[in-house]
């Protein structure tokens, strides 16, 4: 799965520990969802899309098979 | 506010890590205690002994509901990296103790010791969070 995190993060100029600290999770699970080194779970990625004020489907984008 | 109630949850969670880590500590050494008490005959009763081990299981089980708390208070991706390394602790740790037990059968190595067990389980579980800690770093 791929994300715009990191984009949407530079635009609000945060940084990955502000992001942490509004979503309530570690700096490392934002880093990693970033990387796509972890893909978050549901309620983590509905709680992104209500802190950015998009559909999670405009965040998360499927990789095509 | 959302920044004040995400440090308070993280402070929770380190207080948590803290505890566990005294108490896990103070289960081991008082583990010990009595071992080495027994074999160097410190204590002068059976009944002095049966309630230091007894207090000594009973703080064990005390660890072990501290360690699902602290795993509750994680973030998801630390609680899936604890995860992983229980799922290869546990699968490495079966693994060992079955090819152990039938080289024992075969009289190649000596009779097994519960140590070794742990042994392996403690040193499959730290590397296995170690490798998670640098994986998700």
């Amino acid at each position: 799965m791929k994300n715009r995190l990191k984009v949407l993060r530079a635009e609000r100029d945060w940084t990955q520990a502000d992001l942490a600290n509004k979503l309530d999770v570690s700096r490392q699970t934002i880093n990693s969802i970033e990387k796509d080194k972890y893909d978050p779970s549901l309620p983590l990625a509905f709680k992104i899309a209500r802190l950015f004020e998009q559909p999670i489907e405009s965040i998360f984008i499927e990789k095509e098979a | 506010m959302s920044e004040l109630t995400a440090s308070t949850s993280q402070q929770k969670q380190m207080k948590k890590s803290v505890t566990f880590v005294a108490s896990t500590f103070i289960w081991i050494a008082l583990m010990t205690f009595i071992d080495k008490g027994i074999l160097y005959g410190w204590f002068t009763s059976d009944l002095q002994i049966n309630l230091l081990i007894a207090f000594d299981t009973m703080l064990g089980i005390v660890v072990i509901f501290m360690f699902i708390k602290l795993l509750k208070a994680m973030d998801e991706l630390q609680r899936k990296i604890q995860f992983d390394a229980l799922a290869f602790s546990m699968g490495a740790t079966i693994v060992s103790s079955i090819t152990y037990s039938l080289l024992t059968t075969a009289q190649i190595v000596k009779d097994s010791e519960t140590s070794d067990i742990i042994l392996i389980m403690t040193v499959c579980y730290m590397a296995s969070v170690i490798y998670g800690q640098v994986k998700y770093r």
